[in-house]
């Protein structure tokens, strides 16, 4: 487990990045965090020819707070998030999804952006920005562009990114005073990845945002599951039912294939998101 | 049985272990952290598919002096594991595959590089066309249809099938009011210990020997092996195993992989080392735990068993690895499904199947985490049947004291113990009661409590003759110790066995001090090195402290003659009246050093008695007094939730109620119960090493296959008892693997427990969420024709 051989070359600012990439010959990968690319180059199941080490590009590093949202760059890594040294646009949900994510290791290393350019349906942060409806701020040689997450994830493992493009920030729209957030995670032990991920934030009287990972290619946007949101008054089990039969539906008309016992799953993880958002 | 005298450093003593400063600086010294001028490494090109023949092999010519290949192995034979159980086929293993592939990971090619990854890149330049044929990879297919045969001579793909019967089980089927009827799967696993396998090896021209570097639990025995599979006497073999992270059986094998390095060091003018990462782990060392119960129990209407005809099936995967094979587990399986009860008839069938998969091996506990789990969820359900406590119908149906010592069903003797009282224990810890209350009320987050208990009676330390039975090829019925007292009043202990974890370096030290009177810091175990140590067969099978605890204490009383005698000469007394301890001899009237012993018995030879032996360096072997072993038993329990909406288990109380004779450090015997019983609990409810239909393995990495961390391990309730055995030295019995047997069995109880308002119960491993989810779907399913 060891990675072929690849040129290796820092960036230190963002243009440097660009025209390196541009400059590659062969196959280029940004490395940021490294701990997803990490592994997959020790298992050599992807072996780049050049890889541009962005992880000390300072602009990566910047924070922006705007009156209705927070710019984080990229580079910010999870524990930077965990340990509240950043700005949380959703009062607290931001936070809360750091501490579960993987383990203290991986969030001291790993980064916002990397997961999402990443774009593991099985992730947290895919998931989360996606209930927040986050914009992503990108940047090539070409230009700058911006992409709202719903146009970001176009399949497994597969974003919108353009060859050479660098994912360079993202704004998070700040959360209201009445808005309430929950996340449910079901993994087999404690710092692995989901095996099925809830996220639900509250839009006040208008439907719910509920993002469901782990079923499909890319998180799932729950419309439907959405709608039963604002009409509960209080969290009771007999909702369960109800939320199952919205979930099958929004599933379904996702093209997404389930059996059984992972709608059961899946209710489980949306209906505790719900649940939690409801408490809050 | 001599009574022992208690010492603040002797027998019985809760000593922190030597080997921890140096493993806690991280200063231990692993196969991989030495360093030799010139070595390079090794990359195995191993097979992509499950079962082909080789059309060929294309090495680009400019790689072709860094690769080796099967043709290129001089003077190297094929592995070729005959055991004498009568019907067993044997078949050659090769160090290389040239002809076919029997598992996806099989090693093809050698491949040398100046790094590991230079190495790997070598071996991914390497092309290879393959002639598919059908993986055999459901060993129950593989039994009745199979789809190719793996060893063509064979004529089947069974290695070795046994019958066994005793009692009159016609009788049983008359007189039950009571039949349960089971299927239990315990699913393919790794050993995975926290270091891999490991081997350096080179060619010594100063001394004329291959010296080889080796993560192994058996040095000796693998010097053997190397002699019996290369073109050398044992004269030119030197195996070391310096510091080992964990064996666990995985290391008890002599690899192909290790005898290939060993074949081609031997002839390079530099040293060779080849370091298993993860994924070459957990595709090609030995699997274990693959094996199908399916269980027939009579009993009377009080939960009496009457009777058990079991058939017990183990998928064995591809190959016989050296020296055991797989026969191992069945046998064990077979004798060991009847536990610590009395059971009047007994029929077992079985069969060890070839399948397209890594070959098995014996794993902690080997075979009886599956018997274990087989009786165990077994008695539960009997209880259940007859609408009683399973912890009730257990105790009534155990070998109680009186019946000690007590021939099994399967012929085993069990020595001594109370089996019942560790039972009434195990639920004393729990607080049955209080998790019975706690049931009656709903949980608030909808989850369901249940308990479990599970317990075992586990042969340890056995002898020549049981192993005879086992038909295995080396019988490692005894073990041997040096002990080296020196000019300065220190000892030495040489000892054959090997230790990886089990802090033998301060057991054994632990014994010499009971017995001499040393210094315990003045003591240093030397173990781990075929040339230095006299020869032993390992550590495994639980045996260590009992068999190599025995040789230090023989060869220490032998030595403590020979320094009372030097010590009577100079203090002009009679050899009896002497005295050692603290360092010293005391006679009647005054009283010398070990050192001052030490230095006459080596450097000042005029002060030993006319015709006195100079030198104090004495051998010993040792074997417990009976060769039927002496057998530990515990019982252990669980409390778990089940989320029945996710099927998620947490265990939230575990207890571990044990008996192993005398302990020697009661800090390392709790170690080993928590180390076994989370191993016990991966194999409960993590470790799976599924199969495709192609013979592809499904979890090639940690990221697959989950291993439970320290978040997963709940703290253990520990209680001890103590029944010192009779027949070894001091009592001891061996305790090694017995915390990793019940947890699966305990664990499934809890499960069964919880769910059985919902009518769901599980009888397989792991229990996975979506298995539970399945089980309680399947108990909605069924529930209609319950109430019919």
């Amino acid at each position: 487990m060891k990675p072929a051989p690849f040129a290796y070359s820092r960036a230190e600012t963002v243009a440097e990045a660009l025209s390196g990439f541009a400059a590659a010959e062969g196959e280029a990968k940004y490395l940021a965090g490294g701990q997803t690319l990490g592994p997959m180059l020790n298992l050599r199941l992807t072996q780049p020819d050049s890889l541009i080490d962005i992880s000390r590009v300072a602009e990566l590093r910047e924070v922006e707070e705007r009156s209705s949202s927070v710019i984080l760059g990229a580079g910010i890594r999870h524990a930077e998030i965990e340990d509240g040294l950043v700005p949380d646009a959703a009062r607290g949900l931001m936070r809360r999804t750091a501490r579960g994510l993987a383990y203290r290791a991986v969030r001291n290393r790993g980064t916002i952006g990397g997961s999402l350019a990443h774009a593991d349906p099985v992730a947290e942060w895919p998931n989360v920005l996606m209930a927040l409806d986050a914009t992503l701020l990108i940047r090539g040689v070409e230009g700058d562009r911006s992409v709202g997450i719903g146009d970001f994830f176009v399949g497994y493992l597969t974003t919108s990114l353009e060859p050479g493009e660098i994912l360079h920030a993202l704004e998070i729209p700040r959360l209201g005073i009445e808005q309430r957030t929950g996340i449910s995670k079901l993994c087999r032990k404690v710092g692995e990845f989901a095996q099925s991920l809830a996220v639900t934030v509250t839009q006040g009287r208008r439907a719910a945002r509920c993002v469901l990972g782990c079923a499909s290619r890319t998180p799932i946007l729950l419309p439907q599951v959405g709608e039963i949101v604002p009409g509960i008054e209080r969290w009771s089990a007999a909702l369960r039912p109800e939320i199952q039969t919205a979930l099958q539906a929004d599933l379904q008309s996702a093209g997404v294939e389930f059996d059984a016992l992972e709608l059961k799953t899946h209710a489980a993880t949306v209906s505790r998101s719900i649940m939690e958002a409801l408490a809050a | 049985m001599t009574v022992l005298q208690r010492s603040t450093k002797g027998v019985g003593a809760a000593l922190q272990r030597k080997e921890d400063k140096r493993h806690l600086l991280g200063r231990g010294q692993f196969t991989a952290d030495l360093r030799f001028p010139g070595m390079r490494d090794v990359a195995f090109l191993r097979s992509p598919i499950a079962h082909g023949r080789i059309l060929r092999i294309d090495v680009p010519e400019s790689l072709r002096s860094q690769v080796v290949l099967a043709a290129d192995l001089k003077g190297a034979q094929s592995i070729r594991a005959v055991t004498d159980a009568p019907g067993f086929k044997a078949a050659d293993y090769p160090l290389l595959a040239s002809d076919k592939v029997l598992f996806v990971g099989q090693p093809i090619a050698i491949c040398i590089g100046r790094t590991r990854a230079e190495a790997e890149d070598i071996a991914q330049q390497i092309d290879l066309e393959f002639e598919e044929l059908p993986a055999v990879v459901d060993m129950l297919k593989a039994l009745e249809d199979p789809a190719s045969l793996l060893h063509d001579a064979w004529g089947d793909n069974v290695y070795l099938t046994r019958d066994y019967e005793a009692g009159d089980l016609e009788l049983a089927r008359r007189e039950a009011t009571v039949v349960v009827e089971r299927e239990y799967r315990l699913n393919r696993q790794a050993g995975v210990p926290m270091e891999g396998r490991a081997i350096l090896a080179f060619w010594d021209e100063r001394l004329d020997e291959l010296v080889v570097y080796n993560s192994t639990q058996m040095p000796h025995q693998v010097r053997y092996a190397l002699a019996l599979h290369l073109d050398l006497e044992e004269r030119q073999i030197h195996v070391i195993a310096p510091d080992v992270g964990g064996g666990f059986g995985i290391k008890n094998i002599v690899y192909p992989e290790e005898i290939a390095v060993a074949a081609v060091a031997r002839h390079l003018q530099f040293p060779l080392r080849w370091i298993e990462d993860r994924r070459e782990h957990l595709l090609s060392s030995i699997h274990c735990r693959e094996t199908l119960y399916n269980i027939r129990a009579y009993a009377d209407g009080g939960g009496r068993i009457l009777g058990l005809d079991v058939d017990v099936r183990v998928d064995a995967g591809a190959y016989a690895t050296w020296p055991n094979g797989p026969n191992m587990e069945l046998g064990m399986a077979i004798k060991n499904v009847p536990g610590p009860y009395r059971v009047g008839a007994y029929r077992a069938r079985g069969w060890t199947i070839a399948t397209n998969k890594s070959p098995i091996g014996p794993y902690r506990g080997v075979a009886r985490p599956g018997a274990c789990f087989c009786i165990e969820r077994t008695i539960d359900e009997i209880a259940r049947a007859v609408g009683r406590e399973p912890h009730e119908v257990r105790i009534e149906n155990m070998v109680t004291p009186d019946l000690m010592p007590y021939r099994s069903v399967t012929n085993l003797l069990y020595d001594n113990g109370d089996y019942p009282a560790s039972v009434e224990k195990a639920v004393e810890l729990l607080d049955l009661p209080a998790v019975r209350r706690r049931q009656t009320r709903k949980e608030p987050d909808g989850r369901l409590i249940g308990i479990g208990f599970a317990s075992y009676t586990e042969q340890t330390a056995h002898g020549c003759g049981e192993w005879i039975t086992r038909g295995v090829p080396i019988i490692p019925g005894y073990e041997s110790a040096t002990a080296r007292f020196l000019s300065d009043g220190s000892l030495h202990l040489l000892v054959g066995i090997q230790s990886h974890g089990q802090g033998l370096e301060t057991t054994l030290a632990q014994v010499a001090h009971q017995e001499l009177g040393i210094d315990f810091d003045r003591i240093s175990v030397r173990h781990g090195d075929s040339s230095l140590c006299p020869f032993g067969m390992g550590t495994f099978a639980s045996r260590s402290m009992v068999m190599s605890g025995g040789a230090v204490a023989k060869a220490c009383r032998i030595l403590k003659e020979r320094l009372r005698d030097v010590a009577a000469h100079l203090l002009q007394c009679a050899p009896g009246e002497v005295e050692l301890r603290d360092d010293r001899a005391f006679g009647p009237k005054g009283d010398v050093s070990f050192e001052e012993i030490g230095q006459v018995a080596y450097v000042r030879q005029e002060g030993l008695p006319r015709n006195g032996q100079p030198t104090l360096d004495v051998n010993a072997t040792y074997s417990p007094a009976i060769d039927t072993g002496v057998f530990c038993y515990s019982t252990h329990g669980a409390v778990v939730a089940v989320d029945p909406d996710t099927g998620h288990v947490e265990i939230l109380d575990y207890a571990v109620v044990e008996d192993c004779g005398t302990i020697v450090n009661p800090l390392i015997v709790d170690g080993q119960i928590v180390g076994g019983v989370a191993q016990g609990i991966g194999n409960a409810l993590y470790e799976e090493i599924p199969y495709d239909d192609y013979g592809q393995p499904l979890a090639t990495t940690l990221a697959d296959y989950l291993l439970p961390g320290s978040t997963e391990i709940p703290d253990i309730k520990i209680a001890h008892m103590c029944t010192p055995a009779e027949h070894t030295e001091y009592g001891m019995k061996g305790m090694g693997e017995g915390g990793a047997i019940s947890p699966p069995a305990a664990i499934a109880n809890a499960v069964r427990d919880a769910l059985s308002p919902l009518g769901a119960e599980l009888c397989e491993t792991p229990i996975t969420p979506r298995r539970v989810l399945r089980a309680i779907e399947q108990a909605v399913c069924d529930a209609p024709k319950r109430r019919a």
